[in-house]
């Protein structure tokens, strides 16, 4: 390992080794579109490659008539390589809100985590900008999105360009450390996140609460997403898996230093002594990353270039000059650009209130998360050229000198013996799941007392490749890398480990594109979870993990359509039955359910093989507890959806052949309305207008002698445009309007 | 005639085979589409089906004595052996047991102990059905139609019916006088 | 994960107490008949006790009703009448079996072992048995054969069941004031079906 005080200018990290491509231009690159030409030639040729043939999916899309709105995200979609197909979705498209826009969703959470340590110089720079928590606040939401392609290669040396990678930068000073000042933990948390944002939401989203993809899918619901997120990034660093450890550690100093290669010196052993070190399972093996910021209102730019030229000299390339403003942007300032919200906030920053400085906006101008068009872009130029040029480079070659150095000997006749004998070892009897098997088949490397191997057992070493495989989105190695280590951890009683081999392994195996068209063995992939949730439930007593395993389970099955949906639908039951989340969460999957079952859609002639019905009956039950938690407008929009989701299988009446249900169905959709009416301040029981067709009087009379009610549908938007007047909605153009509702 | 000898026209009588859920469905079909046609008025019904009998009955009667090849009976309770034993025989296959004769021999019962017209059936539980339609009535026309060609006039009715919930299905017959042969039959 | 080999007999009597709510259905989902009834066999009173609430007994037809979706795609891909055991719904532990008639009518079966006390604790671990054949080889169930929805003795004992109701129902079919796809009002009907009940479930 390199470290700042050796003086001759040598390549930072000895396991780095870039491509000659990638190191021509060693200058910041100001614009994001700038990059090397093999790869750009790639990438044109992918999307050259994949306009001629588009996928019977994407051809499907371009036939059906789009929603104003979503016109212009999908031209702002352009393909890549193999991904037009299954995985591409671009973080930019939050409006296109399908079950691809959900993978993407999981696939970013698994982003590089890169460390920030600025020294105190730059904090205050930044801080004067109006951005308190310092550097790492300010770069923060432009991590999430690295603007441009990025192009990485997989262990078999083929590229593919995404759009939508992206880093998530953490402080230094908090990694492994949970988030302190609250007690409850993060479910508790996330539940209550919900709870706010659905207090602070009901009867503003009105309508637009739920919105459907293209193809009329039930699209996933923004709480859920937020839920989903949430999830996500909820707990903090843990040894048995690599994700929140950080990849690259990024050491910034201003222009402002009095003693810049002294503080850069500094800075740098911070991270590896001292009490701001990462814990000790952190394997220290991560990129170093310098930045110099230079203040363009009060310092030279030549004396910034020089320093920076000496930095590059003493630290080798990976160094980058950040030219900011250092005043504070406002409002009115006439190239000013809101700083762009963060999307991956935790539950504890949502309840402290981190990201809802918008809200203050109007109140003052301190706090408010504006910045000078220059300012955004010289940073945009800094985080593209940091990821691209730097540590996806770094994290390829980790990956192929691990697969060289530490997984073929693991795969080799050797490590087959070894781990053999590891397993048969013990007492000679034959069970390895014995309690004998234990102690003369563990390994040694696990520290059965901390509960962590140490960072540099091959163990620790394997599921860090597979992290980074998985980071790098190559699904093939790091399913296979999964694969190899999981029943190690077994062996060793490393419970959690093992967990998440297991829960990963069965990610990557759902996440690889390639896999799509073989029948991956959903046998298998279920028997994966459910190893990994009894592991983290039953031996680890982790909640908080098994419920992201579950949920991972959910979304991915539920994304791959066909039979699997029924394998999501039923782990999503089975979230419930564990009481892993609480009566939000409850009601969030009971939604989950019936959009798992809607997913599967019915083929042939003969109309079979949908589960309309399940997912109408999960739908309605949706809609019950959502009005017994007082939310009647989410519960109007789950009736919707039941109400769509019925229609194929109803009589033309839509009415329910079995007289309990329909009874049960017309009181839930008289509930709704009064409920819905009420929190609107409408006097539901003293109808306001005589055409108003809400009179209990003749609700209630007529309840039981109707068949049907077309009750809800379009009810938000109208009372939305300030009208009584049940004209009937947009959906129901089709239908002449002759439902029961209008003559009432 | 004796009752033996009747009973082997009944038994020998060689009569083509009809399917006996056809009959019984397509009778079945008939006394419900006429409950529905008279909207439920049973006791409409009951005539309706008794007129259809006795114009089945009038045209049933030659193919009898063609089939059975029988003689004139000597007596009403000849009559009533005949109509029990050879006629339910041939033509439903089932043989009532003729019993509860007035002394005057002029009123005899038909107890059925199984009625194929009335297989699968179960009255409508309207409430009234149970009380007022005789669903079977059509055999009391058929017999009054029958013996009204053979010089009889008889009324016939039904005075109760498993169906109903009895515990057996009679069928009362009264002979009111033999017919001159100068007397044409009375269009109905 | 082994089933139990003990004598039946001397499994507690409640575990064999099902709850069972049958009812056949026209080709075109009508419903034509209704009957909620319990175990009878083993001392059972043959009353159900499903697991709903009073109030929330329409759950049964939503059960039912939303079985319908396997119940289509098992009839093209299954020949015979009887379909066995083709759907659960985890959350209440209610199983269905089918049995379809060449006409198309549907015989649909739930049932639901009676809620166990917590004998896994109070936990939401407890309830995890429920989650039907598929996936669910970790935890043992605590069910007997005979109280196990998807045991051979339990198929075998419903298409008994089945068989039964279908001779009564094509009866009935026949009655000359059944309308077809109308309910089944029949009292002698009912009759039969309990009795098929009785005598088999």
């Amino acid at each position: 390992m390199t470290s700042p005080g050796d003086a001759a200018p040598v390549k930072p990290p000895p396991s780095f080794s870039p491509g000659v491509a990638r190191v021509a231009s060693t200058s910041p690159s100001r614009y994001p579109g700038e990059q090397e030409p093999p790869q750009s030639l790639d990438a044109d040729l992918a999307e050259a490659r994949s306009v001629t043939s588009p996928g019977p999916l994407s051809s499907t899309i371009a036939d059906l008539p789009l929603r104003p709105g979503s016109t212009h995200s999908r031209s702002g979609r352009s393909s890549t390589p193999q991904l037009a197909r299954s995985s591409v979705g671009s973080p930019l498209d939050g409006r296109f809100d399908g079950s691809e826009d959900i993978r993407s969703l999981i696939i970013r959470s698994f982003s590089p985590t890169i460390a920030v340590h600025a020294s105190e110089d730059t904090d205050d720079l930044v801080r004067n900008k109006g951005f308190k928590g310092g550097f790492w606040e300010l770069i923060r939401p432009f991590g999430e999105t690295v603007p441009g392609k990025v192009v990485i290669r997989d262990s078999i040396g083929s590229s593919r360009a995404w759009e939508d990678y992206g880093v998530r930068f953490v402080d230094f000073k908090g990694i492994g450390r949970a988030p302190t000042g609250r007690d409850s933990g993060p479910l508790a948390q996330m539940e209550e996140v919900l709870s706010k944002h659905l207090d602070s939401s009901e009867g503003l989203l009105g309508a637009s609460v739920r919105t459907r993809d293209v193809l009329g899918y039930p699209a996933t619901t923004p709480l859920c997403k937020l839920f989903l997120q949430q999830l996500l990034c909820s707990g903090p660093a843990a040894p048995h898996e690599t994700f929140g450890h950080p990849v690259a550690n990024v050491i910034a100093i201003s222009s402002r230093n009095p003693a810049p290669l002294e503080t850069l010196r500094q800075l740098y052993a911070d991270t590896t002594t001292g009490n701001k070190q990462p814990p000790e399972w952190v394997n220290q093996e991560y990129l170093r990353y310098y930045v110099l910021v230079h203040d363009e209102e009060r310092d030279d730019i030549t004396e910034s270039t020089k320093l920076y030229d000496q930095m590059k000299r003493h630290f080798g390339l990976h160094c980058h000059l950040l030219r900011l403003r250092s005043s504070q942007c406002v409002v009115t300032d006439d190239d000013s650009m809101q700083v762009p919200q963060c999307e991956w906030l935790s539950p504890s920053e949502h309840l402290s209130g981190v990201g809802e400085a918008e809200a203050l906006v109007d109140l003052g101008t301190d706090g408010t998360p504006y910045l000078f068009d220059s300012d955004a872009t010289s940073i945009r130029a800094f985080i593209r050229e940091l990821v691209v040029q730097s540590v996806i480079p770094f994290m390829e070659n980790k990956v192929a000198v691990w697969n060289d150095q530490v997984a073929s000997r693991r795969r080799g006749i050797s490590g087959r013996f070894m781990s053999m004998s590891r397993r048969w070892a013990g007492f000679g009897s034959s069970s390895r799941t014995s309690i004998a098997g234990s102690s003369g088949g563990n390994s040694g490397n696990y520290d059965s007392v901390q509960h962590f191997y140490g960072p540099d057992s091959p163990e620790a070493v394997l599921r860090k490749m597979a992290d980074f495989a998985f980071m790098l989105r190559d699904w093939k190695l790091s399913t296979s890398t999964y694969e190899m280590i999981r029943s190690d951890f077994g062996n060793d009683k490393a419970w959690k480990y093992h967990a998440g081999a297991h829960e990963m392994c069965a990610v990557s195996m759902l996440l690889n594109p390639l896999a799509t068209s073989a029948k991956i063995k959903l046998d298998s992939v279920d028997q994966l979870f459910e190893t990994a949730c009894y592991s983290y439930l039953t031996r680890c007593s982790d909640a908080p993990h098994a419920l992201r395993c579950l949920s991972l389970a959910v979304e991915l099955l539920k994304s791959r359509g066909g039979s699997a949906t029924e394998s999501a639908a039923k782990w999503a039951m089975r979230v419930m039955d564990f009481g892993l989340v609480g009566s939000v969460g409850q009601i969030l999957y009971t939604e989950r359910v019936a959009a798992c079952y809607a997913c599967k859609t019915p083929h042939g002639a003969a109309k079979w093989g949908g589960r309309r019905r399940k997912a109408g009956m999960w739908s309605i039950l949706a809609a019950d507890q959502w009005l017994k938690a007082g939310k009647p407008t989410l519960a109007s929009a789950c009736l919707e959806e039941a109400e769509r989701l019925y229609a194929d299988v109803l009589q033309a009446d839509g009415a329910f052949p079995m007289p309990e249900m329909q009874s049960f169905v017309d009181n839930l959709r008289h509930a709704v309305r009064v409920e819905y009416l009420e929190a609107r301040g409408f006097d539901a029981k003293g109808p306001p207008a005589p055409e108003d067709p809400v009179g209990t009087e003749e609700t209630s009379e007529k309840l039981d002698k109707r068949n049907h009610r077309r009750s809800l549908i379009g009810l938000p938007m109208q009372l939305d445009a300030g009208t009584l007047n049940m004209t009937p909605g947009p959906r129901d153009t089709e239908n002449p309007p002759s439902d029961d509702f209008e003559r009432a | 005639m004796s009752s033996n000898k009747t009973s082997r026209i009944g038994e020998e009588t060689r009569v083509d085979k009809v399917n006996a859920e056809l009959v019984t469905l397509t009778y079945g079909t008939i006394v419900a589409q006429l409950c529905q046609d008279y909207d439920s008025n049973y006791q409409d019904v009951n005539k309706q089906l008794e007129k259809m009998g006795y114009n089945i009955g009038m045209r049933l009667i030659e193919d009898f004595l063609a089939k059975s090849g029988v003689g004139r009976c000597a007596n009403f309770r000849d009559t009533a052996d005949m109509i029990a034993k050879v006629g339910f025989k041939i033509f439903l296959n089932v043989t009532p047991t003729v019993t509860n004769w007035t002394s005057d021999n002029t009123q005899f019962s038909l107890i059925f102990e199984e009625n194929p017209l009335a297989d699968f059936v179960e009255l409508p539980d309207d409430g009234r059905a149970q009380d007022e339609l005789w669903f079977s009535n059509i055999l009391c026309g058929v017999l009054r139609g029958a013996l009204e060609m053979v010089q009889m006039q008889i009324e016939a009715h039904f005075v109760s019916d498993v169906l109903r919930g009895d515990d057996t299905t009679e069928m009362r017959v009264s002979l009111v006088r033999y017919i001159e042969d100068e007397m044409p039959p009375e269009e109905e | 994960m082994a089933l139990s080999l003990r004598n039946p007999t001397l499994i507690n009597r409640d575990q064999h107490k099902m709850s069972y709510y049958f009812t056949i259905l026209s080709p075109t989902d009508t419903p034509l008949f209704n009957i909620a009834f319990g175990t009878s066999k083993g001392g059972g009173d043959g009353i159900a006790r499903f697991r709903f609430p009073e109030t929330a007994q329409y759950m049964n037809q939503f059960i039912i009703h939303s079985s319908l979706d396997i119940l289509e795609e098992a009839q093209w891909t299954n020949g015979s009448m009887y379909l066995k055991h083709i759907d659960t719904y985890p959350p209440a532990a209610a199983y269905i079996t089918a049995f379809l008639t060449p006409s198309g009518a549907r015989f649909l079966l739930l049932h639901q072992p009676p809620h166990l006390p917590s004998s896994t604790g109070s936990s939401g671990l407890g309830a995890s048995s429920l989650l039907g054949s598929a996936g669910s080889t970790t935890r043992a169930s605590s069910s007997s054969i005979a109280a196990n929805p998807t045991s051979p003795q339990t198929e075998e004992a419903v298409r008994q069941f089945m068989n039964e109701v279908y001779e009564n129902y094509v009866k009935t079919a026949m009655n000359p004031f059944y309308k077809q796809g109308m309910e089944i009002k029949s009292p002698v009907f009912r009759t039969r079906v309990t009795a098929a009940g009785k005598k088999w479930l």
